[in-house]
Order: structure tokens, then C-alpha cells, then sequence
């Protein structure tokens, strides 16, 4: 990632040093920060007109002190009290005006409000309903999470993580009173670095799959060695429950669409036996995506199953408890994100739960599926080397897509595949959620988003394609195919069905510009060679209308527009 | 170690810890005699804020000593104590001494 993203900051305390953090801190995505005034929160967020919001800033970074955009908790704090409904009404004066800015920038992260753990407020009932500090915190973080969660491209994030993690350390007074700053450096150091891992999923650049050792690093013991009844996992000591709940983690992610490999040297009946048929196992074969297991270089190996997987070195995670398996692939690999790894397997859980990799914007049932889709995957390829040719392969696979336009309704599904593919992607036109609906409903634009089903499973929404039409000219936009899906002629109807639409609505020509990235050689090979667009200067592709585009005669499409 | 070069590696750590929220071309030298704040200083006031009070607690981590930097006199022209990293010691030296007898 090259191109540093632009942030705001805007607070109601001293925030440099979290500027300083975002800006100089070495983890991707490099930032370039501006920061507003000191203490004019509601100002800044209420006036379009502020010179701040000039250049759009990528992201805006709203942190405040819940007693000075919420007024009234200051009288609670003096004890006095104070009606919920007027906490709420204030706090609502606040979340209006982070609305009102959220179109002003490309997302808006707002920090959750905490208190610092020696305010005691009245102690034990200071959880009381309408009395306690404590009660209102937690209300008023309600508030705001229920009053934002409508909006696209606002995210709260959790501030009570970071000065958890840093204990009574995380809030300093003596900071607060030389400089308005109410948080040790610590704390801006831990929001920095969650502040890049949201834009990272932000900008589609989540970690995609986990790249697993096994001996001692899925299960205590050496399978190949003691065989797999003698492993340690599960059962009543701690060495075994700490596996057993790294695996429950593992598969908890695979739940939310997280990718599960195995990287291995070992024998790989004797391995897949151990996952087969030992009683406390937690994962299974069926929940990895696909395996190495042999005697090779680990690093080969990566690089093998992310290939057959059509998946990139940057979306993979390598988890190994033998540093110097992990050095070697982070040399070979230094894309692969490979985390330090405890030393003490009781570790392994919470080295898990600690990572920030997988953080994302969004889950749909595309996600949650992911893993059965690449088991069926594994099938159709079974078919594919059985049938004797393409056409006969698609034919027993009986695919069925479905064609609608973008809307509410598939847009956070369709923003993600936006966002996140990179191989079948004609211009990898990256934008949020709101910038495409707002794109889409520009006069001239047309998007069509494209799901997939065969015999053997659904795939989800997984194609998306987008047309500008000035004019005589339709121009392509957005090709977008997820890998999962790409190579059974889906690119084909694509191009078929927005030709025929454009081709109605009075185009004699249709172009495609191909935005050249690392990653997009495929979209390119598939225009260049197989769609039988005339291939003009300067990546230009063009079809004349006068011809119709073949409809795949293999693919049965429902709900076309 | 002797008090001297605790407290000498309490202001180096404290220096390193700032130095992570600086651009490189602004990074405080840990160089003993490298001007710190004053006349051809590195340090702007709010870094020195936060420089003060790392110090404190690298200080009271490595001897268990709770000592106050915060006084605007040995900040002064005329005794500035943070004028570089040696004369910063002498005074948490002294500091650490009085506070001792």
C-alpha cells in the first residue's frame, strides 16, 4: 500500500500524540493527520464550510470526554442529580453533529467514552439506574452505538480496551494538567494501532485465511511421533484445555469467515488421521479450506495452497510454534502477516484473540459461509478433472445466477466484494458503502450485482459490474468477479447482460479501461484473450453493439433486469 | 548499578519511548550533551511535557524514587536543568539525594 491515507482529528483534549502515533508508527496504512482546534468538537462537526473538511479526509477520528459533550454528567459527577432524559438529550446533540460529518469524510471512527477506574463514584450502587456514573456511562455508550449503527461508514471504537489493557497507568493527571491530555502516551500508542487496523478493513485489507502449523502449535505433541491417541488436547489438564480453546477460537473465526489452512511437515495420512478420528478434537478436516502437509519448504507450501486457494500472500496469517519455521517464512514470505507466538501454549488463546488482522466492517452470510464454499470448491475441481470438457463440467453443474440491481439490501455484501477483490477486478475501484450506493444512483449509472449457485452449493453474492452511459458510449466501470467463482464463463454473462441493457438504452459502443494493479494480470488476460473485445491503446477495450454478446448457453439466470 | 547511571538509563528509556511519537528528522539524540529544551533544544514544549513525565516514571520503575519535575524555576533560563541529558542528571542526582537524607 503506497499511497499514505488522510486523517482529521478532531477532540475536545490534546490528541497530538496520537497523530504523532498514526504518522510515524511503522504498520501499514501510512497516514498524513491534520488536527483540528483544541475543544471545538460540536463546531468543526456542524459546519461543512470549516476549512478542515476542504480536503476529504480518508478517515475522522472523533474523541471526546463524555463531561464535556455531555454536559450534564458533569452534574453527576458533583453527586447532584440529574434526568436520564436529559443525559440523553445532550448526548443526542452530540451523535446529530458526528452525523451530520459523516458524509464529509470517507469513514468516521468514534471513540467509545470510559472513565478512569479511581473515580468510584458511590461505589457499589454506582451501577444504579439514573444514579450512578457508571449506570450513565453505560447508557450513554448505548446511545451512541444504537443512535450510529444505522450509519455506513461510522464505526465506534472501544477506549476502555486500551486503558484496560494499560490499568491504572492508562489515565494520567499530571498529563491533564500540564496539557490537557487526559491518557498516558500508552493509550494513544494501542488507539493507533487499532485505528489502522479499522482502516485496513475499511479499505478491504482484512487478513483472509490462517496458515496453521500442527505438531505443539494445533495440538500439543509430535502426531508422527506418538500417534494420534497420545496427543494433548482437551480432556482435564491445562496443557489440553489451552488446545482445545485455541481451537474453539479458530473455529469461532472460521464462523465469521476466516479461511483455515494447514501448513505442516508431516505425513499427511498419519495427520489427517489425528483430525479425523482423536475424540477432542474441535477442528476437523472438513474445516480446513485445503492443506500441505509433506516435507517440503513451508515457505513453498504457502505459496502452493494460496495459489490453489486463488487467494494472495498479503490476505494470509502463518502460525507456527517453531521460530525458526516462522523466520524462514517471514524472509521468504514478507507479505505473510507471521505474529510472534508465545512460548507457552496457555498463551495460544489469547495470542489469537489479540490479533488485530482479521478486524472488519462487515459479515454477511457470504462470510459465515465461506468455509463450506471452499470445501465445494474442492468438489467442482473434482468434477472439473473428471469431465471431458469445460462446457460439459458446467453443464453437470447446473449454475443458476441471480441479477439485481445494487440496493439497501445487497450493498454491504457488494461494498465488501468491492473493496476486497484484487484478482478479477478491472479498475479495483475501492469506495465506501455510501460513496457507492451515491455513485450508482448518479444519473446514467447502472450497477448489477450477480449471485451464484450450483449443484453443489450457494456461493453468494460474488460478481458485481457497473456502467457509465454517456451518450452513444457505455463505458464498463466496475468488473468484479471473486476468485471463488471466476473461470465458469460468470465474466461472460456479466459483459452479456450490461451489453444488452446499454445496447437498449441507445449505446453503439461499449469501453473498458483496465486499471493495471499487482494483482488484476487475470482481468486483463480475460478481456485481452477471451472476451473478444478489440484491444485499443492505452489498456482501451471496446465492443460494438451492433453484435450481441453470448450469453453462456450453461448458466440459467433468474431475476435479470 | 549506581544511582547515576540508573537514573542516566531511566532518562535514555524515557527518550526512547518519546522518540517513537516523533517524524525521524525530529527524534531526540540520547546523546549526553545534545541540546534537550532551550536554546538550540529539540524538544517543543509538549514534548517536554510528556518527556517529563515518563521521566518520573522511568525514575520511580528503576529506583523507586517518586520525584517531581514539574517546577517552572528549573525550567527557567537562567537553570534550566533540561538543557541537555547531563545536566538533567546532575539534577535528578541531587533530586534523588535530598530526598534520600
Amino acid at each position: 500500500m503506497n499511497q499514505p491515507v488522510s486523517g482529521l482529528l478532531i477532540s475536545d483534549f490534546t490528541i497530538d500524540t496520537l497523530g504523532a502515533f498514526l504518522v510515524n508508527a511503522p504498520q501499514q496504512p501510512q497516514c498524513e493527520i491534520k488536527t483540528g482546534p483544541f475543544g471545538q468538537v460540536i463546531g468543526i462537526l456542524n459546519n461543512p464550510a470549516d476549512s478542515l473538511w476542504s480536503t476529504r479526509p480518508d478517515f475522522t477520528i472523533v474523541w471526546t470526554q463524555l463531561s464535556h459533550v455531555v454536559p450534564s454528567f458533569r452534574k453527576l459527577l458533583a453527586f447532584e442529580p440529574v434526568p436520564e432524559a436529559q443525559l440523553l438529550q445532550e448526548c443526542d446533540t452530540f451523535i446529530n453533529a458526528v452525523k451530520s460529518a459523516a458524509g464529509r469524510t470517507r469513514f468516521l471512527f468514534v471513540m467509545s467514552w470510559t472513565l478512569p477506574p479511581f473515580l468510584r463514584g458511590f461505589g457499589p450502587i454506582d451501577h444504579k439506574p439514573g444514579l450512578g456514573w457508571q449506570s450513565a456511562l453505560l447508557t450513554l455508550n448505548k446511545r451512541m452505538a444504537d443512535q450510529l449503527s444505522a450509519s455506513q461508514n461510522i464505526f465506534i471504537l472501544n477506549t476502555a480496551a486500551w486503558t484496560h489493557t494499560l490499568g491504572e497507568n492508562a489515565f494520567n493527571p499530571k498529563l491533564w494538567y500540564l496539557s490537557k491530555i487526559p491518557f498516558d502516551p500508552s493509550v494513544f500508542k494501542l488507539a493507533a494501532q487499532d485505528i489502522k487496523a479499522a482502516m485496513l478493513a475499511c479499505l478491504g485489507k482484512s487478513r483472509k485465511i490462517i496458515l496453521l502449523d500442527l505438531d505443539d502449535t494445533l495440538w500439543g505433541g509430535v502426531v508422527g511421533e506418538t500417534g494420534w491417541q497420545a496427543l494433548n488436547i482437551g480432556g482435564h489438564n491445562p496443557t489440553g484445555e489451552a488446545y482445545a480453546d485455541f481451537q474453539r477460537a479458530l473455529k469461532a473465526l472460521k464462523n465469521r469467515g476466516v479461511i483455515l489452512g494447514i501448513i505442516s511437515k508431516n505425513e499427511e495420512a498419519v495427520a489427517l488421521a489425528a483430525l479425523e478420528q482423536h475424540p477432542e478434537m474441535i477442528l476437523r478436516r472438513e474445516d480446513f479450506a485445503g492443506w500441505r502437509i509433506n516435507w517440503q519448504d513451508k515457505a513453498a507450501n504457502i505459496l502452493s495452497l494460496l495459489a490453489e486457494l486463488n487467494l494472495g500472500v498479503d490476505s494470509a496469517v502463518f502460525i507456527d510454534d517453531n521460530p525458526a519455521e516462522r523466520s524462514r517464512v517471514s524472509q521468504a514470505l514478507p507479505d505473510v502477516l507471521v505474529p510472534e507466538w508465545p512460548a507457552h501454549s496457555l498463551l495460544y488463546p489469547k495470542a489469537l484473540a489479540a490479533l488485530s488482522c482479521f478486524d472488519t466492517i462487515y459479515v454477511g452470510a457470504e462470510d459465515r459461509a465461506r468455509a463450506r464454499m471452499y470445501a465445494t470448491e474442492h468438489q467442482r475441481q473434482e468434477i472439473r478433472a473428471q469431465a471431458q470438457d469445460i462446457n460439459e463440467w458446467l453443464k453437470s453443474l447446473n449454475i443458476t445466477v441471480t441479477v439485481e440491481p445494487l440496493s439497501a439490501a445487497n450493498l454491504p455484501r457488494a461494498a465488501q466484494l468491492l473493496n476486497k477483490t484484487n484478482q478479477m477486478n478491472l479498475t479495483t475501484r475501492r469506495l465506501s458503502e455510501a460513496e457507492f450506493m451515491a455513485w450508482a444512483k448518479e444519473p446514467g449509472h447502472t450497477v448489477w450485482t450477480f449471485r451464484v449457485q450450483d449443484n453443489l452449493g450457494d456461493s453468494g453474492l460474488t460478481g458485481i459490474i457497473s456502467l457509465e452511459l454517456a451518450a452513444k458510449t457505455g463505458h464498463i466501470v466496475d468488473l468484479v468477479l471473486s476468485c471463488r467463482v471466476f473461470g465458469r464463463q460468470l465474466e461472460d454473462l456479466m459483459l452479456a447482460i450490461l451489453i444488452a441493457h446499454a445496447a437498449k438504452q441507445g449505446a453503439e459502443t461499449i469501453t473498458a479501461r483496465y486499471l493495471p494493479t499487482e494483482k488484476n494480470p487475470p482481468c486483463l488476460e480475460f478481456l485481452r484473450d477471451r472476451s473478444g473485445f478489440t484491444a485499443l491503446p492505452d489498456n482501451l477495450f471496446c465492443w460494438k453493439t451492433t453484435q450481441a454478446y453470448a450469453m453462456p448457453s450453461m448458466i440459467t439466470v433468474t431475476n435479470a433486469s | 548499578m549506581p544511582p547515576k547511571e540508573k537514573i542516566l538509563t531511566a532518562i535514555k528509556d524515557a527518550i526512547n519511548d518519546i522518540n517513537e511519537t516523533l517524524p525521524r528528522d525530529r527524534k531526540i539524540s540520547v546523546h549526553n550533551d545534545v541540546p534537550l529544551y532551550g536554546p538550540g533544544g529539540v524538544v517543543d514544549s509538549l514534548t517536554l511535557t510528556l518527556l517529563i513525565v515518563a521521566i518520573e516514571q522511568k525514575i520511580e520503575q528503576s529506583l523507586q524514587k517518586t520525584v517531581s519535575l514539574v517546577d517552572l524555576s528549573i525550567i527557567s533560563d537562567e537553570n534550566n536543568v533540561f538543557k541537555n541529558i547531563s545536566t538533567l542528571t546532575e539534577h535528578l542526582s541531587s533530586l534523588i539525594g535530598q530526598n534520600a537524607q
